[in-house]
């Protein structure tokens, strides 16, 4: 095993316990599915294995820093499932493959928030969004190689289809934790706020344009459904071809795409190549 | 030119103190402008801890403005991970010291993050102790000394988790060799690693090439205990652990190449921090450390 692998294993078991147990007594990765090698798994055995757990604190400072970025969906996980700690994302495939992979593990939060609470519809919808407008700030790729078309999506927006409501229940949950006179967090994590009359839809979808401007302010903006067709066919690298169809599919030109491309260029939601 | 050419050019910076963005404004803490206004001998130079999407604080900026002398700290590099040295953290680094010229830059060396750099997995792990590890090291430290055209000193970092077959000090001898580099000692993270392994506080320095030795750190550090267990927390108080001076007092005498201290004391207030300046200095003056008047 490598040193930047070793490495990147005693992080996972720094935070994740149960792997520490795994690797002392069977020597095994139960999370990932690997056997360690011996070598290596005598050097990772080598401290006494309490000193492993020896920060009480690290779980829960990632947390609360994880907790700033999706604050309004940790927020509602607190109100509508307080028995199911955050702390268990460190149990999870996200976390673990986030770490061996080099990804964002903010990102592999907010996947995790996702489908680890698929059956609450407004932290699902929430952690979508939140994702979003954090991987926008960052101005994450969203794509992992060169685009093939002459366009893409900039890395400082992104488009996305939740839930109705989800952008105003964001808004006014962000809101409503603001008020707070301690903070936000403190709000979110003590329950301390009224999440009273926010709903959003079970059935019906709206779709959005989330969008890093120049000026550090992101802007959640709801879009019409060509616009939406034609920026998430960007977004998965559709080419020239597939843009083309979806505007014939709604009456216009190659050259009203054309126009309308470089309108989104301007704004600084699409890219040319 | 070697290190040892190239360690003759670097200034004489005598003592100094550490900050980090925003130290100044958490409570009762240390101005480092008033210190210097005071005690001009304990704040002879500025060591800023730096992340580079933080930039330099108000006090940091008042400093360099006044043309006083700074080393950059770096807060936000895996020297050993070759996907760190990203192209726009490489502009915006060298950027910031080719506009504020740093007399050096030095930080642990370790993992100051887990996947890409974002503020919530920030950390900082020792690196593993083995020799596969060096020469990935070693390249961090060239990429980044050519990419600013500045010396880049290692640091030893804490730890209570040490991984590899190499003793510290070893490995970084190894690093300082395979770079052609000097190395920043920071003595209270060596007296926590030693205590760690049941060793002696200078364990293997008498292998260690103390002529690579051009700065030292002190901090104090708290005694802890965690399932029966002694552990060091590197607190940056200003009560230092006697194996601290143990280990200062070596390398002081046996380093020729030294040139700069550091009295790591950034969230203490000043006058809590003088007489562990005045040991330093003390020390420094009985082995001949920074006789010349410094620059």
């Amino acid at each position: 095993m490598n040193p930047i692998a070793m490495q990147r294993l005693s992080v996972r078991m720094l935070y994740d316990w149960s792997l520490t147990t795994a690797i002392y007594d069977t020597g095994t990765d139960p999370i990932l599915g690997v056997e360690v090698p011996a070598p290596a798994r005598a050097t990772l055995t080598r401290p006494p294995r309490e000193l492993w757990r020896s920060d009480p604190y690290r779980q829960g400072r990632m947390v609360t820093a994880l907790l700033r970025v999706f604050t309004a969906t940790c927020a509602w996980t607190f109100v509508r499932a307080p028995d199911r700690p955050l702390t268990d994302f460190f149990l999870s495939i996200d976390f673990h493959r986030s770490i061996d992979a080099r990804t964002s593990t903010v990102r592999a939060f907010g996947e995790w928030l996702s489908s680890t609470f698929c059956d609450l519809q407004e932290v699902a919808s929430l952690a979508q969004l939140e994702r979003a407008l954090d991987d926008v700030r960052h101005a994450r790729a969203p794509l992992q190689r060169e685009p093939s078309a002459s366009w893409s999506i900039s890395p400082h927006a992104r488009v996305l289809e939740v839930s109705t409501g989800t952008s105003d229940v964001l808004h006014a949950t962000h809101q409503r934790l603001e008020a707070h006179p301690i903070s936000a967090t403190h709000a979110a994590v003590h329950g301390e706020w009224d999440g009273g009359a926010l709903t959003i839809h079970r059935t019906q979808k709206e779709r959005l344009l989330v969008h890093h401007e120049p000026n550090g302010v992101a802007n959640i903006s709801r879009i019409s459904d060509p616009l939406y067709e034609l920026l998430a066919a960007l977004s998965s690298d559709g080419p020239h071809a597939t843009l083309l169809a979806v505007a014939a599919e709604h009456g216009a030109s190659a050259e009203d795409l054309d126009d309308l491309m470089r309108d989104l260029g301007e704004d600084g939601v699409v890219v040319h190549h | 030119m070697g290190f040892k050419a190239r360690v003759r050019a670097l200034p004489k910076l005598g003592i100094g103190v550490s900050t980090e963005y925003g130290a100044h404004t958490l409570g009762e803490t240390l101005d480092p402008i008033e210190l210097r206004e005071q005690h001009p001998a304990f704040g002879r130079f500025l060591e800023v801890g730096v992340e580079i999407a933080k930039g330099l604080d108000s006090d940091a900026r008042r400093w360099i403005r006044d043309g006083h002398p700074w080393t950059y700290h770096f807060l936000d590099i895996n020297l050993d991970e070759p996907e760190d040295f990203d192209t726009e953290w490489l502009s915006k680094v060298s950027a910031l010291v080719d506009a504020h010229e740093p007399a050096w830059l030095c930080g642990d060396a370790g993992l100051w993050h887990f996947g890409p750099r974002e503020p919530e997995n920030m950390l900082l792990l020792p690196p593993i102790l083995s020799e596969a590890a060096v020469r990935p090291m070693a390249d961090g430290i060239e990429q980044l000394r050519a990419a600013t055209a500045r010396e880049v000193f290692p640091e030893n970092p804490p730890g209570t988790i040490f991984l590899g077959d190499l003793h510290i000090l070893d490995y970084f001898a190894r690093v300082c060799e395979s770079a052609d580099t000097g190395m920043l000692l920071d003595c209270a993270h060596l007296a926590i690693y030693q205590r760690l392994q049941g060793m002696t506080p200078t364990t293997a320095l008498d292998g260690f090439p103390l002529d690579r030795v051009v700065e030292l750190h002190v901090a104090g550090a708290c005694v802890k205990s965690h399932a029966g267990r002694e552990i060091i927390e590197d607190n940056h108080g200003t009560e230092v652990l006697p194996d601290t001076w143990k280990i200062f007092d070596f390398v002081l005498e046996r380093a020729p190449n030294l040139k700069a201290i550091v009295f790591e004391c950034e969230r203490n207030s000043l006058d809590t921090t003088i007489a562990g300046f005045e040991r330093i200095r003390d020390a420094a003056q009985r082995h001949g450390q920074f006789e010349e008047a410094p620059q």
